[in-house]
Parts: C-alpha cells; sequence; structure tokens
C-alpha cells in the first residue's frame, strides 16, 4: 500500500480521519508511501445562486445585466469557497505533519466528490473518508449522503472514520469465507498495517448448521498463523450486525474490517446491506474490502 | 448516472425552482394573451398552448430552465394563415411544425447553430423586441384617452416597484391594480374580454379539423416549415442564453426534439406553435430558476391561475397588458448593440442591422436570419482574403527574386494577389514560395497558374516551394501549366 487518499470537507468527522490516516501511514512506515488530501467544493454549493429578485420586471439590457449580477455573486461565492478550501486543506497538512507525516499534497476539485473520486481512485491503494461531511450535526444515525455513494461506487479499500479517534490496538475481522474475505485475509498476511494488533476473527452462522463454519474459520485461522498472527478466532449466531456490533463492545474493537458488499447483489440495491448498517451504528473506523 | 443527471436536473433546486415558476407563471398568462391577440385568435389558444408547451419541454426540452410558451416570433408568422383560413389550419400547421422541428432534431440541426453569427443573433433579438412592440400599437390607436393613461401608470408601477420591493412580480401588482380601478371606476376601456374567449377547462384532446388533402398540406407546408425554423432558432437562442447565464450546458438536438414534441401535442389541445421565450427565460433565472421543476411549475401556475381567476382575467384592461409587454420588448431589445456602436466593427453592426430591419419589414426571421448569415459570410471571406502578404528578396547578384507569400489564397484574393508581383521586373529566375500559404480552391490555383505563365512570359524560370500537402494536391489537380520544378514543403531547401 503506498498511496493513501484522505477527502476532506474540514469537519469534524475529517479531523479524526487525518489522524487515522496519518496512524495508517505511520504503522506502514514505507518511505515511498504518499498521502494526499483531497478537499471537493461542491458545485451545487457554487450554482445556485438567487439574486433575491422576484420583481419578474426586466429593464434595460435585462439579460446583460443578469449576466453580470450573476457573474460577480458567484465570483465572489466562488472566492469564499477557495478561501475555505485552502483553509481545510492548510489545516489538514499542518494536523498531518504534526503526525509526522512529510509527503502530503493537498488536491483542491470543484464537482462532485463521487465523480471526482471515480477519476481518482485508480491512482491510490486506500481512500480514507469521514463517516459523514458538513451536514453531519442533523440526522446523526444517518451515514452522509457522499459516504453512501463512494462505499457502493467505489473500487479501492476504504477506511470510513468515526467522529472520536482511539489507537488502532485491536481489529476485527468479520470473516465469510467470500473472495473478499479471502482478499482481506492477505492484505493482512502481506500489509505492514496490522503488526502488534491483537486480531480477531469471527464468522456469523445464521443457521445451527456449523461444520461449515467451523471449517471456514479453520482456514480463515490458519493463513493468519501462516503469515504470524496470533488470531483469536470466535463463531457468533444471530443477526450479523447486532453480533458482531456486540462483539465490538465486548471485545473493545477498535478497527474492524469487513467486505463492502455482502452475497447478495439485490440486497445491496437496497440501502440497508449489512455494511451500511455496520457503519452506521459502530463507532470505531470501518475498513472497507471489495 | 442517468439517475444522478435526472435528479440533478429536477431536484437540484426545488424552492426557488417553484418560486420562479410561479412569478414565470403568472408572468405568461398576460403574455399568451397578447400574443394569441396578434395571431388574430382567442386568448384561450395562446393559453393552453403555452400550458402545453411549458409541461412538455419541461419533461423533454434540452435546456433546463429555460421557458417555453406561446411567442410573439411564432405568432407574428401566423397571422395571414389565421386571417385567410382560419384556427383549424392553424392547429394542423402547428401539428406539421412539430413534425419538422422533431426531423430537425433527429438530423442534429442543433449543431449549425454556429453557422449563426452573433451580430445575427443580435439582430434577430432586437426586430423580435421591435416586432413585438409594433403589435401592440394597434391596442393604442384610436382609442379613449384612458388607454393612454392607464398604459402609462402600469408602466410606473412596472419600472417602479421594484426599487422599493423585489419579492413581488410588479407587472402582476400593476396588472391588479388596473383591473381593480378599472373595475371600481366603471372605466370604459378594452378588456381582454373583448377580445376572445379564455379557457374555462382543461385543454381538451381535438384533432384539427380539417380536410386531407394535398391542398390543405399546400396551404400549410410553408407556414409550418418557417414556424419551425424560426421555432428551432428562438429556442436554440433561448438555451444559448440561459447556457451563457447560468453557465451550464444544454443540449440542442434534445431541445429541437423536446419543442416538436410539444408543438404536436399542443396541436391536439387546441393551441398554437410555441417556442423558447428569450425575455420569460430571463424572468426565469432573474428569479431563481434553474431546473426543469421551474419549467413545470410556471406551466401549472399559469393555468391555475387562469382557471381560478378567469373572471377577473376577463376584465382585465388591455392599456395593463400593453404595458407588459413593452417591458418585455424593451427588456428583449439589446441596447448594448447601439450604445456601444463605435466599439463593435463597422460590419457587424450593418449586419445587425440588415438582419434586424429585414426582418421587420418583412416580418418574417428566416428570411432576416438567412440574410445576415450571407452577409456575415461575405464580410469574414473578404477579411480573410486581407490578410495576405507577399514579401519579396532580390538575390544580391540580381538575377533570382524570391517571392514569399502569407495567408490564405482562395477565390476572393485575386486583385491583390497579383497586384502584388512585379512582373516588369527582368530576373533569370523567380521562386514564390508558399510555406505560410494555403490554397483553397480552384480560383486559387487558377491565379497561381496565372502569375506563373506571366513571368513564364517574360522569360523568367519560375519555381514554386514549400506547398503544403493540401495545396499540393490541389494544385496537382487543377493547374494547367505545372512547372516541374514543383517541390513540397517538406523538401525546401531552407
Amino acid at each position: 500500500m503506498k498511496s493513501i487518499l484522505i477527502c476532506t470537507d474540514g469537519s469534524s468527522f475529517a479531523e479524526t480521519s487525518y489522524r487515522y490516516g496519518a496512524d495508517v501511514a505511520n504503522r506502514l512506515q514505507a518511505p515511498e508511501t504518499t498521502l494526499d488530501v483531497l478537499c471537493v467544493t461542491d458545485i451545487r454549493t457554487q450554482q445556485v445562486i438567487s439574486t433575491g429578485n422576484f420583481s419578474g420586471s426586466i429593464g434595460i439590457d435585462a439579460s446583460e445585466n443578469l449576466l453580470n449580477r450573476l457573474v460577480d455573486l458567484e465570483h465572489e461565492k466562488a472566492k469564499l469557497n477557495q478561501r475555505r478550501t485552502r483553509l481545510i486543506l492548510r489545516t489538514a497538512v499542518q494536523n498531518l505533519k504534526a503526525e509526522g507525516i512529510d509527503t502530503i499534497h493537498p488536491i483542491h476539485k470543484t464537482g462532485f466528490l463521487v465523480d471526482c473520486l471515480e477519476e481518482f481512485e485508480q491512482n491510490y491503494d486506500l481512500i480514507i473518508l469521514g463517516k459523514r461531511g458538513e451536514n453531519a450535526d442533523f440526522a446523526s444515525g444517518h451515514l452522509g449522503g457522499n459516504v453512501e455513494r463512494i462505499i457502493r461506487s467505489g473500487r479501492k479499500p476504504c477506511l470510513v472514520t468515526p467522529q472520536e479517534y482511539q489507537p488502532l490496538e485491536r481489529v476485527l475481522l468479520a470473516y465469510d469465507g467470500s473472495p473478499t474475505g479471502q482478499k482481506m485475509l492477505q492484505f493482512m498476511g502481506k500489509s505492514p498495517l496490522f503488526k502488534g494488533m491483537d486480531i480477531h476473527v469471527v464468522k456469523v452462522a445464521k443457521s445451527k448448521d456449523s461444520t461449515t463454519v467451523n471449517a471456514r474459520l479453520q482456514t480463515a485461522e490458519k493463513a493468519l498463523q501462516e503469515s504470524g498472527f496470533n488470531p483469536v478466532i470466535c463463531r457468533l449466531e444471530g443477526e450479523p450486525e447486532k453480533a458482531i456490533a456486540s462483539y465490538i463492545t465486548a471485545q473493545n474493537i477498535s478497527l474492524l474490517l469487513m467486505g463492502a458488499y455482502g452475497h447478495s447483489r439485490i440486497r445491496n440495491l437496497v440501502i440497508g446491506s449489512t455494511t451500511a448498517q455496520m457503519l452506521r451504528s459502530s463507532n470505531i473506523p470501518v475498513l472497507l474490502f471489495r | 448516472m442517468k439517475l444522478r443527471k435526472i435528479r440533478q436536473e429536477w431536484l437540484s433546486n426545488v424552492k426557488a425552482d417553484i418560486l420562479a415558476g410561479a412569478v414565470v407563471g403568472l408572468a405568461l398568462i398576460p403574455e399568451a394573451i397578447a400574443f394569441s391577440i396578434i395571431a388574430g385568435v382567442d386568448p384561450k389558444v395562446g393559453l393552453y398552448a403555452s400550458f402545453i408547451i411549458a409541461v412538455m419541454t419541461a419533461f423533454l426540452g434540452g435546456r433546463p430552465g429555460s421557458i417555453s410558451a406561446a411567442t410573439g416570433a411564432m405568432a407574428l408568422l401566423m397571422i395571414d394563415l389565421v386571417k385567410d383560413h382560419g384556427l383549424q389550419y392553424l392547429f394542423a400547421a402547428t401539428l406539421l411544425t412539430g413534425i419538422w422541428q422533431l426531423v430537425f432534431g433527429f438530423l442534429k440541426l442543433g449543431r449549425q447553430m454556429k453557422y449563426v453569427p452573433r451580430s445575427v443573433t443580435i439582430g434577430y433579438i432586437n426586430a423580435l423586441a421591435v416586432l413585438i412592440f409594433l403589435a401592440q400599437l394597434p391596442q393604442l390607436t384610436n382609442v379613449p384617452a384612458t388607454v393612454y393613461v392607464l398604459t402609462g401608470l402600469s408602466l410606473a408601477i412596472i419600472y417602479i416597484l421594484p426599487r422599493f420591493t423585489k419579492v413581488i412580480p410588479s407587472p402582476l401588482v400593476a396588472l391588479a391594480v388596473m383591473t381593480l380601478a378599472a373595475i371600481a371606476l366603471r372605466l370604459e376601456v378594452p378588456t381582454v374580454g373583448d377580445m376572445g374567449e379564455l379557457p374555462g377547462s382543461l385543454p381538451l384532446f381535438a384533432l384539427p379539423q380539417v380536410p386531407l388533402t394535398l391542398e390543405t398540406l399546400r396551404i400549410i407546408l410553408p407556414y409550418s416549415l418557417t414556424l419551425a425554423i424560426v421555432g428551432l432558432l428562438a429556442s436554440f437562442l433561448t438555451a444559448s442564453l440561459v447556457d451563457e447565464l447560468t453557465d451550464t450546458p444544454s443540449d440542442k438536438n434534445r431541445e429541437a426534439k423536446g419543442q416538436g414534441i410539444a408543438n404536436i401535442t399542443t396541436a391536439f389541445f387546441g393551441g398554437m406553435a410555441g417556442c423558447g421565450m428569450i425575455g420569460q427565460s430571463v424572468i426565469n433565472v432573474q428569479s431563481g430558476g434553474r431546473g426543469r421543476l421551474s419549467t413545470l411549475a410556471s406551466g401549472l401556475f399559469l393555468l391555475f391561475a387562469i382557471l381560478v381567476l378567469q373572471d377577473w382575467v376577463k376584465q382585465m384592461p388591455m392599456a395593463a397588458l400593453v404595458a407588459v409587454m413593452i417591458m418585455v420588448a424593451i427588456g428583449t431589445f439589446r441596447w448594448s448593440s447601439f450604445t456601444n456602436i463605435r466599439r463593435i466593427p463597422r460590419s457587424e453592426t450593418l449586419v445587425m442591422l440588415t438582419t434586424m430591419f429585414v426582418t421587420i419589414f418583412t416580418r418574417n426571421f428566416a428570411l432576416g436570419v438567412v440574410t445576415g448569415i450571407v452577409m456575415s459570410t461575405v464580410f469574414f471571406s473578404r477579411k480573410i482574403a486581407d490578410l495576405v502578404l507577399v514579401k519579396s528578396v532580390l538575390s544580391t547578384d540580381g538575377t533570382h527574386r524570391t517571392y514569399q507569400v502569407f495567408g490564405q489564397i482562395f477565390f476572393l484574393s485575386k486583385e491583390d494577389f497579383i497586384k502584388s508581383f512585379d512582373f516588369s521586373e527582368f530576373v533569370d529566375r523567380i521562386t514564390i514560395d508558399l510555406t505560410q500559404a494555403h490554397l483553397w480552391d480552384q480560383g486559387a490555383v487558377e491565379m497561381l497558374d496565372r502569375v506563373v505563365i506571366k513571368f513564364r512570359r517574360n522569360g523568367a524560370d519560375v519555381e514554386l516551394v514549400g506547398l503544403n500537402q493540401a495545396s499540393a494536391t490541389l494544385y496537382d489537380k487543377l493547374a494547367v501549366y505545372k512547372t516541374p520544378e514543383i517541390t513540397q514543403s517538406s523538401e525546401v531547401p531552407n
């Protein structure tokens, strides 16, 4: 994992994501690890500007005057946005520098975060973003609108960070035996990210039929042991979201790894997949894989 | 992706769109009535058309946030048709107009808008404004003096009220005040009710009642073709204007198809042909409208208001309506094309004025625009032809002269091009270096030929160098007196 992208909007969630980003980068310890910070000014905030004129009356050279007025208004607004973004990016860079990261590239774009990410993500190995953004104060049970779409459309591993920072010590792998699960195991084996962390692996069994579950857990255990970990293996029963959530609280887990999608394609179309629910309810960072 | 675009076009600006739609919808009422009167039909024809076209283009148009409805540009073209053949033929012509526009949309005619130069566009817009204004004059001649008073007062309200508050639409206030005044003071002035029938219900489906014969086609075909072209032109202009104002792109071909379907639909519901409205679109953007919702809202508000308020609308004095239309004319006219007349190149002003006056005198926008385009093309090619430069150098021993040609050589370059060579000079060798030149057509080759022949007759050996590939191909194909020494630019020795 060489390059990391942090998406920021200057919210309190974003500030925590800097710390996690720095944490991850420090753990990777590779000198060539680069950390980029992306701030996307939402194009919608810029476009619809009201002149506050409902008079419905047009005077001499109406369209030219209106054009000039709109250009002035949008210019002002864009200037403010730019200044704000520069400030956000500067804060981000300062925060990251304070954590000991040296190579940081701030990036500023205008448009929609989701669209920008589509073109950006191929250059990065890990995307980090806060669970929610600027408008986080209302409806605190929900995910940010951008987060929801990014984790659905993205192709790269994605670390979704909560509002509060806590050091990464115990990591939980929600394992389901799927190809994504295998990828996660491989990743854990290869990446220096998890060195020195306690590893937990859980598999939620919906039915009583335990042979396949146990077999899968055993393969996971074996794979991790080969990579030099000493994982705690646990088999849970019940609703996946609830079971995993209670395990996290009980074991004081500080990082959750899971696949971004479950098995069912159709279920993913409907908001309320396991992933989305986990993201919503948990207050620890979640590393999503595809 | 597609869903996201739809959501963006419809729901990115809901509150402001609905508000702007209301302002525009109410402003459409007087315009629709006025344009119906221009065309010589009942106000309900224009009102139904405005409702249907606005609603249809909201869904199908290519430019979110632009307003289409019954318009003056179209109404002016219908006058004779309605006078000579009646309303049903207008519906049939409207139907055919829509079909033409749909066809033009599929032929991707929107792309060809780039051939309309800016000066022609401005001439067109100015002509539109003048014609809207002129169309109001019948309402102001041979009428009691009270009409002038009411018109003047309405104009005063329209222009002065926004200085105090921009929250309520001032044209609407003017209409309301004048209507109430006319009722309260029992003024004897012409009212909208005198002009014909207003809609009493939602528009009903009906086929145009015309005989399905070639004779009918012969009558409506020329009208529908002009209507289709003028309608598209106005719609494209409106779209470009909204593009410019909102700094967002539009889909011109989709706009053409949308206009087509809107006109086809309106023909079946008793409406007249319409198109994009420059003035109303400006009002829409000014009021904060950006999305498709604003266009839809304007149509719905229009119909709702007319059905609820029709008893009042009937008693609305024409004088107040005239004032609103004068405002639209003034707002549409590009005054800056006259106030900046010194800064604009004279040829462009000439094109603008020609387009404008041809349109005004013939009342045919298509003719005006074609005249303008032809003139611009001529002026442009003349300017390009002027950009030809010929430099010459005589070798030190005085036996060899090199001419270097710069610029575009084509049929217009003739006189100046030949004049720049000195045929009276006696030298042994002539080199014509065409590295910086391009030969465009037969005319260019013929001219070069003549130059070569003339030099040869005077006893010089002529060599052409530096022809670029395209020019060389053309020259090879067409030149009569090819010189064997002809070399191509890649082989030019320094």
